[in-house]
């Protein structure tokens, strides 16, 4: 179902990291597809980033396991978008 | 005023009595055994301490207590002039889980109720009652330092004349909840081994448990139990993180400063440290510094999680009862499995030396910032 | 002595039909001028309730924080209960450290800068008393120059589940939701009121206790926050009391005796009886 990165898919992740950090502030227009997802304008921590990962594994299926994997996968919502697109295609 | 530890008992991984329990956790390091769990859509199992338990857990705690009221010979009217204090993170949710999963094949998912048993002071409630003690009956909340807690102000109600005898009780059951939240935050050890301050340290493990202890003034004690005082504590808070310490240790180190201060002593006056030492990378690193803030010579340091797991709110009370089992025969607990890498500074010693009289510190530290430094001390056999 | 400096209670009135609850976080925004994110409506509680007691006032460093629950976060416990039993995930972190006893403390202290002494405890219906309690022991022992005393438990959706949890099954009547707070000093403070207030004394024997009080000259008035037996009444005989209960047989639950003390100090003063099980706890407050 996602086998190349669309804008409705990045506009879901954009909806999922508002709901489960709940930044209800933010709507996705708010966030760039290549804004930095940790230490920029969202300011998400490490907690926000066990919780996205959690809910991209039960919604997508896809495991970002360790903080390194995470990082990479949480710099911007486009390195979310490819990560679980890879991971499907793989 | 002195506070006396009169009685202590501990079950745990290590064994369902105190003396077995030391005789374990002197010879040798166990291993954990696991957990899974069926009603997850993906297999995970991860490594547990596990204890062994009575067939109903209400019962269990009752028996370990009234065998501690009766060593200490308490009547029925000292019973009426005792406190219960209670410390967990989990209480009994692994009977509301088993109910819960009940209720749903009875019912079905919609209409079951989920957390279907609620309110803290419960358990607390019905073992004061089963016991006979008085009305002073406090239940702490406050995730892994509940028992430290419990035992801290466990002194200071008997320190203020509230009461004059204060029953405390550290308690973890297995549960479901605890091992799945644990995990959910990426605490627990991958590698399944405990390696507190080492640099390669990779989480936790946890486990079960209990630890039960009974505090009197020294005017209400009989000589022959005399030996252990609760000399002093304190409680901090580090607001810095939700669920890491802040690494700087500066708020451990003030919350150990004040319990050395509540309890009269210098750093030089400590014989040795019990760690909370949970290998959790932050917390490890939060507990060294604060140790080389406060110490100009980090005293001994021996952390028993390695042998029975983190077991959240019971760890206060059950490694205290460990370490004065330990104490009374004259050794330390050691970790004989410690890397000495030395990158943080805090050197776990490697086989059990001799133990003295003196204070020892105890150290115990919550998610949420709260913090809980206990000042014991061991006035000898001779006592 | 002790000194109380300020209280404040917050009481909602749930409907039996409700299907949503009062919001909390504009509380939270009045006083601390922006919303916090990722706290459920325990720690709202905890919060709306904690800040409006506190205000405008700037608390001294070795403030101690003492909080009551009879219940804890029940609805956060229940969602991470659902989702490993019926959905079969793992909790989500968010919820599972919301669950953890120190949450609200941790938010509350980092909200009023404070790094002292923070304990939270429970017991049954006594459980405000008994966060009363442990302030007063620190009070008097140094420990801490003030304490701020707070007890809250929370009314979960729906709420024919949490009526099955608290043993109502069959009752159709509203729910009460509380956050009950006070604010204690060591010394007299410059302003405020000047209540004192006597530590808590736990007892069994009703009788006896009611009859030292009978000879209590220019007794200040006694207010029960329990419904007392025939029994009870019995052995009160004598003594001017008044029973504070909730409006319109709405079910108290929690740390509803909170409620009833923050009651009394609107009043004046007087002293305040609570219960749980057989035990009974009494707590005189006067005019400094």
């Amino acid at each position: 179902m996602h086998d190349s990165v669309t804008d409705d898919l990045k506009t879901a992740l954009k909806q999922l990291i508002i709901e489960e950090c709940d930044k209800d502030e933010f709507t996705p227009a708010d966030i760039g597809d290549d804004d930095a997802l940790l230490g920029g304008d969202l300011d998400l921590d490490s907690l926000d980033v066990l919780q996205i990962c959690m809910a991209v594994k039960n919604q997508y299926g896809v495991r970002i396991e360790g903080n390194t994997a995470a990082r990479r996968a949480l710099k911007s919502i486009n390195a979310l978008a490819q990560t679980i697109v890879d991971s499907k295609a793989g | 005023m002195n506070v006396c530890i009169r009685q202590f008992s501990a079950r745990c991984s290590l064994g369902d009595q105190l003396d077995a329990c030391v005789d374990n956790l002197l010879e040798s390091v166990p291993a954990p055994s696991s957990l899974s769990f069926a009603q997850l859509g993906e297999a995970i199992s991860l490594p547990y301490f596990c204890a062994p338990r009575e067939d109903d857990f209400y019962r269990e705690l009752e028996i370990t207590l009234d065998h501690l009221l009766q060593s200490a010979g308490l009547d029925r009217k000292a019973r009426q002039n005792t406190a219960l204090l209670i410390g967990s993170s989990s209480f009994d949710v692994h009977i509301s889980e088993a109910r819960y999963r009940a209720d749903i094949a009875k019912r079905g998912a919609e209409t079951a109720v989920p957390m279907p048993i609620i309110g803290y002071g419960k358990l607390a409630e019905r073992l004061a009652g089963s016991l006979s003690l008085g009305p002073v009956r406090y239940t702490y909340s406050t995730a892994c330092t509940s028992s430290a807690n419990a035992l801290l102000y466990a002194g200071r109600l008997i320190r203020c004349g509230v009461v004059e005898h204060a029953l405390v009780l550290g308690t973890e059951h297995r549960n479901t909840t605890s091992a799945l939240g644990f995990h959910g935050l990426g605490l627990v050890s991958p590698s399944g081994e405990m390696h507190p301050f080492d640099a390669n340290r990779d989480g936790l493990i946890l486990g079960e448990g209990l630890g039960a202890l009974l505090l009197s003034p020294d005017s209400l004690t009989p000589p022959h139990e005399r030996r252990w005082q609760l000399a002093g504590g304190a409680i901090g808070t580090d607001n810095h993180s939700l669920t890491a310490a802040h690494v700087s240790g500066e708020e451990i180190a003030s919350v150990i400063r004040a319990a050395l201060a509540d309890a009269g002593v210098a750093p030089g006056d400590i014989q040795a440290v019990k760690v909370h030492g949970t290998a959790s990378l932050k917390n490890d690193e939060a507990e060294a510094s604060a140790l080389q803030a406060v110490f100009s010579e980090i005293p001994k340091a021996f952390a028993l999680k390695p042998f029975i797991g983190h077991t959240l709110g019971a760890c206060g009370a059950l490694e205290a009862a460990l370490t004065l089992g330990a104490l009374a025969r004259g050794v330390l607990p050691a970790n004989p499995r410690a890397r000495s890498d030395g990158q943080l500074g805090v050197k776990l010693h490697t086989s059990a030396p001799a133990a003295g009289p003196g204070y020892y510190l105890f150290n115990c530290f919550a998610f949420g910032g709260n913090n809980n430094a206990l000042v014991l001390r061991d006035l000898g056999a001779g006592e | 002595m002790i000194y109380l400096d300020n209280h404040y209670s917050l009481l909602h009135r749930i409907d039996p039909e409700a299907t949503s609850l009062p919001d909390l976080q504009e509380i939270i925004r009045a006083c601390h001028g922006s919303r916090i994110r990722r706290i459920d409506r325990y720690i709202q509680l905890c919060l709306a309730g904690g800040l409006s007691c506190v205000g405008e006032r700037e608390l001294p460093g070795n403030t101690g924080v003492y909080l009551a629950s009879r219940c804890g976060a029940v609805d956060t416990s229940a969602r991470v209960m659902h989702a490993m039993e019926v959905a079969g995930e793992q909790p989500k972190p968010l919820h599972f450290v919301n669950t953890l006893g120190n949450s609200a403390g941790f938010y509350l202290t980092q909200l009023l800068g404070l790094t002292g002494n923070t304990v939270v405890v429970s017991a049954e219906e006594l459980s405000f008393e008994a966060a009363l309690a442990h302030a007063c022991i620190d009070l008097a022992l140094g420990q801490v120059g003030a304490a701020l005393v707070g007890g809250f438990d929370e009314v979960t959706l729906p709420l024919a589940s949490q009526r099955e949890r608290l043993g109502a099954a069959h009752s159709s009547a509203a729910m009460l939701e509380g956050s009950h707070w006070l604010l204690l000093q060591r010394h007299r403070c410059k302003a405020g009121s000047q209540k004192t207030l006597l530590p808590p004394r736990y007892f069994t024997d009703l009788e006896q206790w009611c009859e030292s009080e009978r000879a209590v000259e220019q007794s200040p008035g006694l207010q029960l926050a329990f419904a007392p037996s025939a029994q009870e009444q019995q052995a009160l005989a004598g003594l001017a009391y008044q029973v504070y209960l909730p409006e319109n047989g709405a079910l108290a639950h929690g740390v509803w005796s909170g409620a009833a003390l923050t009651a009394l100090l609107d009043q004046g003063v007087g002293v305040h009886l609570a219960k749980a099980g057989e035990s009974y706890c009494a707590l005189s407050v006067t005019h400094a």
